[in-house]
């Protein structure tokens, strides 16, 4: 098969790359009957399917676990008889006060700030693709590719209470328990790291392309 | 670029359209988010409902406590945290803000009380050790359902001593002063223990201390309105009239302090006479015990005595009496006593000069209690009539010596029937009874005229007497018969001495000679045994024996100089033989 000068996009020529093996196949004729690919038999989609409202959908999920993932305790230290609860945010200003700024920097950049600048990002995103908008779509390509590689990262917070849970098991002496917090936080994690999976970039430059073709 | 869809639109207009119904599905990934929601709405609905009221205590300080983990307890049941302590405005207290469990929200009336508990070592008891570990924590005793609901409050620094809901009863205390006395004293029964000292403060006016004590269920019954209470703390020494005496209480209360109470058998008229509005009418009947009132406020004693000294307290007559001598060692609160039983108590020694005359006056003033000597009538003018007449018989008081040792002494009532008559004289603030001199002033003035008879004794006649007895002795020495038998006496002594004087001149040379001998020989013995002992060794049997030998000879030439001294001492022990008892 001898391919034609190409020119323009793969859209605008027909076609369509498979997901998963990257196959370029004609784009299938009806939504709802797609077609599969020749090579893998993946399915075949011009763009992912749903994007932008399953994005919303796990964001919106996100964003509202993120509040218990914050608010509610993460460990329970029970320290002489004593229990004390904590949440990630007195966990950093227990490492500040105790002089650990390192520590307390890196629980703070990976369990707040970035969850957080995910959520803000992918909104954006989300936001600035249904809005058509044509603002420095190489930018938020990138911001994207940020948002997606940086996700697992935040799991960090849950694997040190799992690793403390484990450890620390010293009878009346001091245990550590999980808290409620960890699940929401988990989930969280989770969540936007899946709807980093669920979100199409190419959406971003379809905006562009249309919006060229008008022009033009 | 030929493709199907180009060619469908003719297909698709001529045909009729197909319906194509598009499944208005509901995307199932929103489900997510609503799962989300609702785990969110339902977080937020538990926390809204587990939040209680916000309280704010004032504490004087706030030791041990930290905001975000200290607990408020009751009955070691969680129900509220400490949320934030910041200083009072003016920073003379702290404030600590907590959020109470929803349950309690009715019970956060005016009377619910807040402490903090921390680790306590006081005499007597040791609480709170578990806050050592887990830190303290605020207890706290709730109020009475229904009272003013309140959000302020003012914190106690210590547990109160009485919980609301241990049975038992409040009972009101007033002592002068507190002594060793605390928050948390115990209260005695017969020496067990079944109460304790739930508050102390001032009187408002400042004349005392008013004592709150509880006693617990099955012991409030012993209490009644004849009920004594005294202060059992501490070891009560008293040197008085009476001697020295030692009031020792079990050794806790000898330590912490605390109050005991006795109820009289049969009191005279009712002792607590604090405020009389408090008495109520039906507490003059004697015999019954009615219960005590809420208003009721007993006396807290000094000590069990003065407890018991109590029930004459009730009504006093004050006498003065002038004493011309020394009253050193008569002190206020000295007995005055009437035949060996007190009848009441010095009040006031004081010393006056009377500038006109230039001479000084010593006014006792004494407290006579009528009720002593069964008198119960409150009228001064019968308790004066009585003893007017009394005094026609011969009552004086006079100070007396109580203990040598301490030189107390004390005021006694006695009856001289031939003392000059005298009266109760009244006209000054205080009727003036009559004294006489005491007992030691009486030894001075009869010892003064003893004396004096003495300086009167006719001497020169009686030694002028006594000289011619002796003539009359000298003469019957004189007579012949004395001086014969004087004579035979000597002769029989002078025959005795030659005896024994023969004795002297034969026997102990040679005694003493035999001992020179043995002694030599003892020495030579000596010699030889050690020559031999240098020539056969320290082992030989031989030099053993011969020590023992030599010990032997020793033992024996002591007992001859033993006998040698006792013959020259006793040199008529040849004669006599050796005394049984010499």
């Amino acid at each position: 098969m001898t391919l034609p000068p190409v020119s323009g996009t793969a859209a605008e020529n027909g076609l369509c790359a498979c997901h998963v093996c990257g196959f370029l196949a004609p784009v299938p004729a009806r939504q709802d009957a797609p077609d599969r690919c020749p090579r893998c038999t993946a399915l075949l989609h011009p763009r992912k399917p749903n994007s932008i409202s399953r994005t919303w959908a796990l964001v919106i999920a996100a964003t509202i676990f993120y509040f218990p993932a914050n608010l509610l305790p993460v460990t329970l230290t029970t320290y002489l008889g004593q229990t004390q609860a904590d949440t990630i945010m007195s966990g950093v200003i227990f490492f500040i006060q105790t002089g650990s700024w390192g520590i307390a920097l890196i629980i703070f950049v990976a369990s707040i700030v970035v969850p957080i600048s995910k959520l803000i990002a992918l909104i954006g995103l989300l936001i600035s693709i249904q809005r058509r908008s044509r603002w420095r779509p190489r930018e938020r390509t990138r911001l994207f590719r940020i948002v997606e590689s940086i996700g697992r990262w935040s799991m960090l917070d849950v694997f040190v209470v799992s690793i403390l849970v484990a450890l620390v098991r010293l009878g009346y002496l001091s245990t550590i328990e999980a808290g409620p917090g960890v699940i929401y936080f988990g989930a969280v994690v989770i969540l936007t790291m899946i709807a980093a999976m669920t979100f199409d970039p190419r959406l971003i430059w379809d905006a562009v392309e249309t919006t060229d073709d008008k022009n033009a | 670029m030929t493709k199907t869809p180009e060619s469908a639109p003719d297909a698709q207009d001529t045909l009729p359209h197909p319906l194509i119904r598009r499944a208005r599905r509901f995307p199932v990934i929103w489900v997510i988010p609503l799962v989300a929601a609702l785990i969110g709405a339902g977080l937020i609905i538990k926390a809204l409902r587990e939040t209680g009221p916000t309280i704010t205590i004032v504490f004087d300080s706030a030791e041990s406590l930290v905001p975000g983990k200290t607990q408020i307890r009751y009955k070691d049941v969680v129900v509220g945290d400490v949320e934030t302590i910041q200083l009072s405005d003016d920073l003379s207290r702290v404030e600590v803000v907590a959020t109470m469990s929803p349950e309690l929200t009715h019970y956060l009336t005016e009377d619910a009380v807040f402490w903090v508990v921390r680790a306590r070592v006081a005499a007597g008891e040791v609480t709170g050790i578990g806050t050592l570990l887990s830190g303290s924590y605020i207890g706290m005793e709730p109020g009475t359902h229904g009272k003013k609901a309140v959000r302020h409050f003012s914190g106690l620094e210590k547990p109160p001593a009485v919980f609301r809901d241990t049975p038992g009863q409040q009972f009101h205390l007033r002592a002068d002063r507190l002594g060793s006395l605390d928050i948390g004293s115990p209260v005695y029964y017969r020496q067990v223990r079944v109460g304790r000292v739930s508050n102390v403060q001032m009187a408002t006016d400042g004349t005392g201390v008013l004592i709150e004590i509880f006693v617990e269920d099955p012991y409030h019954h012993q209490v009644s309105r004849k009920t004594r209470f005294y202060n059992a703390s501490g070891l009560n020494v008293n040197i008085s009239a009476n001697g020295l005496q030692l009031d020792t209480p079990s050794v806790a209360s000898l330590l912490i302090g605390g109050i005991s109470f006795f109820t009289v058998e049969d009191a005279g008229p009712a002792p607590n006479s604090a405020p009389p509005v408090s008495i109520r009418p039906d507490s003059d009947t004697p015999d019954s015990a009615p219960p005590v009132s809420d208003t009721l406020i007993f006396t807290l004693y000094d000590s069990r005595d003065a407890a018991n000294a109590a029930s004459y307290n009730s009504y006093r007559e004050y006498y003065l009496l002038y004493f011309d001598e020394n009253v050193r060692g008569l002190s206020v609160g000295a007995p005055v006593e009437f035949q060996g039983i007190k009848i009441g108590e010095v009040v006031s020694v004081r010393l006056t000069l009377d500038q006109e005359n230039l001479s000084f006056r010593v006014p006792v003033r004494i407290a006579i209690e009528p009720g002593r000597f069964g008198i119960h009538e409150k009228s001064p003018e019968v308790v004066r009539e009585l003893l007017d007449a009394l005094v026609k018989r011969g009552l004086r008081a006079e100070q007396r010596m109580g203990n040598f040792i301490t030189g107390q002494s004390y005021v006694s009532m006695t009856f001289y029937p031939n003392a000059p008559p005298k009266t109760i004289q009244t006209g000054g603030p205080y009727p003036v009874f009559p004294t006489m001199p005491s007992a030691i002033e009486e030894v001075y003035t009869s010892v003064r005229r003893i004396m004096e008879q003495v300086s009167r004794l006719p001497l020169e006649e009686t030694l002028a007497d006594i000289r011619k007895a002796a003539q009359q002795v000298e003469q019957t020495i004189g007579s012949d018969s004395l001086k014969s038998a004087i004579e035979n006496i000597n002769t029989s002594f002078s025959q005795f001495k030659k005896v024994t004087g023969d004795l002297d001149a034969t026997t102990l040379p040679k005694i003493n000679e035999m001992l020179e001998q043995a002694k030599k020989a003892l020495a030579e013995g000596e010699v030889a045994l050690a020559r031999a002992g240098n020539v056969m060794g320290q082992t030989e049997p031989l030099v053993h024996n011969l020590n023992q030998l030599l010990m032997n000879l020793q033992d024996a030439v002591r007992t001859i100089q033993a006998l040698a001294d006792y013959l020259e001492r006793h040199p008529d022990a040849i004669v006599f033989g050796k005394g049984e008892t010499p």
